[in-house]
């Protein structure tokens, strides 16, 4: 870690475990934030000494009030702002003066509301530069701690959570106060609890990597309005994935595609900044959620239970019907119904009655009781060849449900094996619910939830198997031949005999080819590469060829050339007066092969991103295609491939001949290197790519390239 | 379709199959029959057996065939595709197609009753005075009328002896499970009429009651709900243990988390969880969210409550007689108390606890604290508030009623000519107190006490509010009016809809109507020869006069405003009014940005704490791939900024 | 009107809406951040500045004015 990381993590330890506060701005005003924030430390049983600072007072809640943050006799650890952005500021000299070097700006007005907003928060920044303070914030809810030896909270939210092993950090305010309230219904528990507001200094990295090394948080919940710094986020994240284990969930909110809108290229135009979000998110082993239900119930089940080992799952329920909904749901989310062993089957047959069925889902029958649960729970969990158990439970007359609910704890507590619950209904199973929860042990209102959470998690868990070792750069990339090319280009748009230039120097397997500016160079040019060829009209002025007739293919002599090189004149003449055309590129014609498409374009927030997919002119239509960003590990260029729809396509699927799949990755190689070589390259479409079958490489026919407008 | 006996086979089937009658005579079937459902059954009196075929899915996809097993039944009669198990035994009660019932203890109709019909309430007044008959067409208005204007007896009884007769037409021997309704774990439910497309999952106990539903707004009544002399109208949900008893309850109202109601109504849309109610008028709109919140003996509408509201309606003297009346839009503050009689303006906040009596209507859009023990107000601090133009956009896009034929009329907005009557009242008592010429720091208005030096800017900013209201009016005709505009025939055409003239306004329970308006009606109603059913055809009436009256209302305070006579209103008038509205409302925007701000901090986190409730009411939390709350109002703000200078100047073409 | 007289005035004034002793008020003392003036408090001492000044200041300008210095800057401009 850094000088100044180091700093920052020592900054933010002291923001959750101080040992004195003041909160700086605070009234008397009961139901206004500085008040009320003041009153849940004092009431939420903080463990250290809080110091109400009020201009205005001379005490809050009979605790005496400090006029300055200065005038308090004892160091203080931290602080919390409540002043009105206007004076904030001042708040925060103080702070500085007095050595506090933690804080919490809970105050509005700053960046947010644009204006003079800006000016306020940078002046802050100035001032917590110069005296080395952290802060949280402005504009946020706060933080909590429920760790007893601190039981902090330096927030409004009306409650504090109970105690548990989610680490939870927010953007949105607002969200906090709806999560909380969720979170305290289901007795889910948090270990941290930041809302993080602006993040004008402290920010979601540095929470993240405050979160790593916290022993109290296991599984880490996040959710952003705005990414600021992808990478930064990206590799954060996969290091804390990578050294801890701790899983990260993120609930982004998403935007619009007008990223994509306005692209130039195929790539430009499929790669809307959400989609680019989820592979991000993806790559880095973060998984992405679509709402708070859906985040908590992959959370709890990563923090209650250990990580399931394998997909396997026994289903025990007492209903035929639900056992059934779980079955379809455990197959729709690639999870197998497990194959129980010989003895496990004699044990299900002793405890079960006849009527029972005992292969995979297992029902009890409805006038099972905790005897019965007890059986096949226990029966399951120690079969080998069962990875976890989904016990489901439907409240019958006779069905005693607190001591099912004791059961399945206890039983859980003896294994290794994650088991998650469904008890279907509301008012007679509440108290066996309220049993689950308090044991831990994750419970979900449907069967569907319950299969998908398992599903995330073993997902998770075999992420982490993956090695992802960094690709090593390419050493026959000729980076000087490609900046003079780039450097010497007039235009954005690259014309593809200029474009294949670049690619060549790169490694990539360009056809022969060259351009021809009449129609007896055209002749001479196919006649030195051999024919077929393929003849298509040059201009920075049309990206499309195909759509103005500037395409002629499978050329097979001379005369073909020729009339196919006045034909192409002819209708880009027609179609596009204006165009400014620089000649005909003359190309050896491909012979055959998939056609894939494989493009690059920067994200503001992730930086170059490579896609790969279904390629050919209706790209755009059927949408195959994956994203992956920049740098990529040879398993992540692998998972992009076969992420694709049409993957058996290239694996050989239907008697096809398997593809050279090893070319693609090689072309994805050397085009992850170009992208990072050169910052300037904006956009760029190979498509297709024409894969040949096993060890017979591929070729570039066609290619795409975009230069940054300010470069 | 006529009934048979059942053949001695189909007799002897059933025993087999466990049934048993007092008499199989009295058992009668449609065809075809089939008996292969019908399992372990008691009948007794006059069975009537519809055809029990097809299925029902339950929980989990779990299907079933109708048919009856496992209980009793005494007179009763079954229509087609009916399934009932486990029902401990039923009386008199006829089961509509396609109901499904199962475990539940009993359902009994004991004599002659009329289901909570007629049942008569003491709201607002816990001593009585104010009874209220409650019958299952009950609107909001026809409620405010029976409970407000006992001065005039003679509008009363009309109204009562209406609703006699309408209850006569609700009375029965026999209750009723509606068609395609389903009754499932449930206790004792008793006198009890049940409408179609009903669910009662886990009821305790319902008594001598109603509940209504409809295709596209089912009520639904769950766990543990103890009812008893209630009405519940379509599309509401009571859940959670609700102890209601001699309540009325509207359409798509939300009851739940063992909140207690008696002697209260609710009307539409209100929400109402964890607290308690007592004698309570809740008009469209209210809502209480906490634990430990009372609202007793009081008038709400369109109102939020913070956790721990508290009234008190005893004053120790004549027992607890007195009554609140708090205006469309107020929100009471968490632990605030207020002793009644109190009167609250509209759209106010009230914060803290109040042991003084006071009437605060003059002052609508203020926010009142306690300060060392004393009630102070601050009109107008609430006009631009965040939380008053979140709370007015939420209303309409929350109205959860799907039932189409809707009781309660209601308007909505917050800048209406009901709001700018109270504001120039606000400014009219402002200008007598500032006139007063008192050094005193606090003036005492009615109770509750002003601070001096608030007088000049709290009439600044009502003044602002008025002419958003004004200008919103006109703009609002103007636009109805479309391209017709000729600006030449314009005065002539705006003083002929200034007749017949609006005056003071009203708010029935969430319809907004001039005094005269309601005066008519009120005449139309006592006049009247016909039945409950003539008054709802005048309450909408009365609702639809409302654009119009609006207009008049707006051009006689615009002429009272620039001392115009009654026949002038010259254009040039008309684009002063536009101006002042463009120039006021571009402010009251900027205001409210600035209190998004949260500078005001005194103030407006008031919304952050009320917004944690909305969001656990609206549990949209759930789906968040969409643009944050906070900066979505922030924008719209912005953009309304934008639409108010382009319909400015598309009006101001035309007039020019 | 001096500006002594206006500084004297000014502090008078803040007193009576602060309830503060007005020979304990700093003349760069920030209404919010060192005499504790909430949002209601700022609007009224704009109110009783122009009782006690006898002049009518524009609220979004007197609003921007968060000191007594300035204060007394601003009363002394609008005196002309």
């Amino acid at each position: 870690m850094s000088d100044s990381g180091k700093q920052i993590h020592d900054n933010l330890h002291t923001i959750f475990h101080p040992e004195s506060i003041a909160v700086v701005g605070t009234n008397r005003t009961v139901g206004t934030v500085p008040h009320d924030i003041f009153m849940n430390i004092l009431k939420d049983n903080y463990q250290g000494i809080v110091y109400p600072v009020s201009p205005g007072a001379n005490s809050i809640a009979a605790v005496k009030s400090f006029k300055y943050i200065l005038d308090i006799p004892d160091p203080v650890d931290m602080a919390v702002i409540v002043f009105p952005s206007s004076v904030a500021h001042m708040a925060m000299q103080q702070c500085g003066e007095k050595g506090v070097k933690s804080v919490i700006i809970i105050s509005a007005g700053f960046r947010e509301v644009g204006g003079a907003g800006i000016e306020r928060e940078k002046k802050i920044l100035e001032i917590a530069d110069k005296y080395g303070i952290s802060f949280i914030g402005p504009n946020c809810l706060g933080v909590i701690n429920t760790d007893p030896a601190v039981h902090l909270n330096a927030s409004f939210a009306r409650k504090m959570p109970e105690r548990g092993n989610i680490g939870f950090l927010s953007q949105s305010g607002a969200l906090c106060t709806a999560v909380l309230d969720y979170a305290l219904a289901k007795h889910i528990g948090f270990s941290k609890f930041v809302s993080f507001g602006n993040k004008a200094d402290v920010s979601e990295i540095d929470l993240l990597n405050y979160l790593k090394d916290d022993p109290e948080t296991k599984v880490i919940l996040l959710y952003l309005e705005e990414i600021s710094d992808g990478r930064a986020l990206l590799n954060t994240a996969s290091n804390i994935i990578a050294d801890t284990g701790k899983p990260i969930l993120i609930l982004k909110s998403g935007r619009t595609t007008e990223g994509a809108a306005a692209a130039a290229s195929h790539t430009g135009s499929l790669a809307g900044s959400d989609e680019i979000c989820d592979a991000a998110f993806a790559q880095a082993g973060i998984l992405r959620c679509q709402n708070i239900e859906e985040m908590f119930n992959i959370a709890i089940a990563m923090a209650y239970q250990p990580l399931p080992k394998g997909n396997r799952v026994a289903i025990i329920t007492n209903a035929g019907g639900p056992g059934v909904l779980a079955t379809d749901a455990a197959i729709q989310q690639h999870l197998q119904l497990a194959e129980f062993s010989e003895s496990t089957t004699a044990r299900f047959k002793k405890h079960l009655p006849k009527t029972a069925n005992i292969k995979n889902p297992v029902d009890v029958i409805g006038d099972a009781r905790a005897d019965r649960y007890d059986a096949a729970l226990s029966a399951a969990l120690e079969d080998g060849a069962v990875d976890g158990a989904l016990v489901i439970l439907t409240p019958q007359s006779m069905t005693d449900i607190d001591s099912i609910a004791n059961k399945v704890c206890e039983i859980t507590a003896r294994h290794e094996k994650p088991v998650y619950t469904s008890f279907m209904g509301e008012t007679d199973v509440s108290s066996g619910i309220d049993i689950l929860q308090r044991h831990n042990i994750p419970h979900y209102i449907l069967p569907e939830s319950m299969c998908t959470s398992f599903s995330r998690a073993f997902a998770f868990q075999q992420s982490l198997q993956q090695k992802k070792e960094a690709v090593s750069p390419c050493s026959d990339c000729e980076r000087e031949s490609a900046l003079k090319i780039i450097e010497s280009a007039h235009k954005d748009f690259l014309t593809e005999d200029i474009a294949n230039q670049i690619l060549r120097a790169y490694g990539l397997p360009v056809l022969d080819g060259k351009l021809a500016k009449s129609g007896d160079q055209a002749v001479s040019i196919a006649d030195k590469i051999g024919y077929p060829v393929v003849l298509k009209i040059v201009s920075a002025d049309i990206a499309h060829k195909f759509d103005v007739g500037g395409v002629q293919l499978n050329l097979k002599n001379a005369e073909e050339v020729k009339t196919a090189y006045q034909a192409i004149i002819n209708s880009v003449e027609k179609k596009r007066p204006e165009a400014d055309i620089a000649g005909i590129y003359v190309q050896k014609m491909a012979a055959g092969g998939t056609e894939v498409i494989l493009g690059l374009k920067r994200d503001q927030a992730f930086g170059p991103v490579l896609m790969f997919g279904l390629g050919g002119i209706y790209v755009e239509i059927y949408k195959d295609v994956e994203f992956g960003i920049i740098p990529l590990s040879r398993d992540d260029m692998d998972n992009m491939i076969k992420g694709t729809k049409s993957y058996p396509l290239l694996s050989g699927a239907r008697g096809r001949e398997r593809s050279d799949i090893d070319s693609i990755i090689d072309c994805m190689r050397r085009l992850s290197q170009l992208a990072l070589d050169f910052p300037s390259i904006a956009e760029l479409d190979i498509n297709p790519l024409l894969v040949h079958s096993k060890n017979n490489g591929a070729a570039v026919a066609d290619v795409k390239i975009v230069l940054n407008k300010d470069r | 379709m006529s009934y048979r006996t059942l053949t001695s086979d189909e007799i002897r089937k059933l025993e087999e199959q466990g049934c048993t009658a007092d008499d199989w005579q009295g058992v009668q079937v449609l065809e075809p029959f089939i008996a292969d459902h019908i399992i372990n059954m008691r009948f007794s009196g006059e069975i009537r057996i519809g055809r029990l075929q097809g299925e029902h899915c339950l929980e989990g996809g779990y299907a079933v065939s109708s048919g009856l097993r496992d209980s009793a039944l005494h007179n009763c009669t079954i229509a087609d595709n009916v399934y009932i198990d486990r029902l401990g035994y039923a009386v008199n009660i006829d089961f509509e197609n396609n109901s499904e019932v199962r475990h539940v203890d009993i359902l009994a109709v004991n004599g002659e009753t009329t289901f909570g019909n007629g049942l008569e309430l003491e709201v607002m007044n816990e001593a009585g005075g104010r009874s209220l008959p409650i019958f299952d067409r009950l609107s909001a208005q026809i409620a405010y009328m029976l409970v407000f204007y006992r001065h005039d007896q003679e509008l009363v009884n009309k109204l009562t002896s209406m609703i006699d007769d309408y209850v006569k037409s609700r009375s029965g021997e026999r209750g009723c499970v509606g068609f395609q309704s389903k009754l499932t774990n449930c206790g004792r439910l008793l006198n009890v009429n049940i409408g179609p497309f009903v669910k009662i999952e886990g009821a305790t106990e319902l008594q001598e009651g109603t509940v209504l539903g409809c295709e596209q707004d089912p009520a639904i009544i769950g766990a543990g709900v103890t009812a008893r002399r209630f009405i519940i109208q379509s599309g509401s949900h009571i859940n959670d243990g609700a102890l209601l008893t001699d309540c009325f309850i509207g359409q798509g109202v939300r009851i739940s988390r063992q909140f207690s109601a008696e002697n209260s109504v609710f009307f539409a849309n209100c929400e109402a969880m964890h607290g308690e109610a007592c004698s309570l008028f809740a008009g469209p709109y209210t809502a209480t969210h906490h634990k430990s919140s009372l609202l007793i003996a009081g008038l709400f509408s369109f109102y939020n409550a913070g956790s721990g509201t508290n009234q008190s309606n005893h004053l120790y003297k004549l027992g607890p007689l007195h009554q609140g009346v708090l205006e469309r839009g107020v929100k009471t503050g968490s632990s605030s108390y207020m002793l009644w009689p109190t009167r609250v303006g509209a759209f106010s906040v009230v914060l803290g606890k109040h042991s003084g009596n006071f009437d605060a209507s003059d002052f609508p859009f203020s926010y009142i604290n306690e300060e060392k023990g004393k009630s102070v107000i601050t009109p107008a601090m609430n006009v631009f508030t965040v939380g008053t133009r979140r709370d007015s956009q939420k209303w309409p896009k929350r109205d959860k009623r799907k039932d189409p034929q809707k009781y309660d009329l209601i308007h909505f907005g917050l800048f209406t000519p009901y709001a700018g009557e109270r504001i120039l009242r606000g400014m009219h008592s402002l200008e007598k107190l500032q006139a007063r010429g008192s050094k005193q720091e606090y003036l005492n208005h009615k109770g509750i006490f002003i601070n001096r030096l608030m007088l000049k800017i709290c009439r600044k900013y009502y003044d602002m509010a008025i002419k958003v209201v004004l200008g919103e009016s006109l703009l609002r005709y103007f636009e109805q009016l479309g391209d017709d505009i000729d600006a030449d025939q314009l005065e002539e055409k705006l003083l002929n809809a200034s007749e017949p003239n609006a005056d003071s306004w009203i708010d029935m329970a969430g319809m907004l109507a001039s005094r005269s308006v309601v005066d008519e009606l009120i005449a139309e109603i006592k006049a009247s020869q016909s039945d409950i059913d003539e008054v709802y055809e005048r309450l909408l009436q009365a609702y639809e006069k409302y654009d119009q009256q609006a207009t008049c209302w707006t051009i006689r305070t615009i002429q009272s405003l620039h001392q115009l006579s009654p026949e002038e209103l010259p254009v040039s008038v008309l684009i002063q009014v536009l101006e002042d509205w463009k120039t006021a409302a571009l402010k009251l925007n900027k205001m409210t940005m600035q209190d998004a701000m949260k500078e005001f901090d005194a103030h407006t986190r008031i919304g952050y704490g009320i917004d944690g409730d909305e969001a656990k009411a609206e549990k949209d939390f759930l789906a968040v791939r969409q643009s944050p709350e906070e900066n979505s109002f922030i924008q719209m703000l912005k953009d309304e900024d934008k639409e108010i200078e382009s319909r400015y100047n598309l009006v101001l073409q035309k007039l020019q | 009107m001096d500006k002594k007289e206006i500084n004297q005035g000014v502090k008078k004034v803040i007193g009576q809406v602060l309830g503060i002793n007005k020979n304990e008020i700093d003349d760069n003392a920030n209404f919010i951040f060192d005499l504790g003036a909430d949002s209601m408090q700022s609007i009224q001492l704009v109110a009783a500045f122009e009782e006690e000044f006898g002049i009518e200041m524009e609220e979004d300008r007197a609003l921007e004015v968060q000191t007594v210095s300035g204060a007394v800057d601003f009363i002394a401009e609008q005196l002309g």
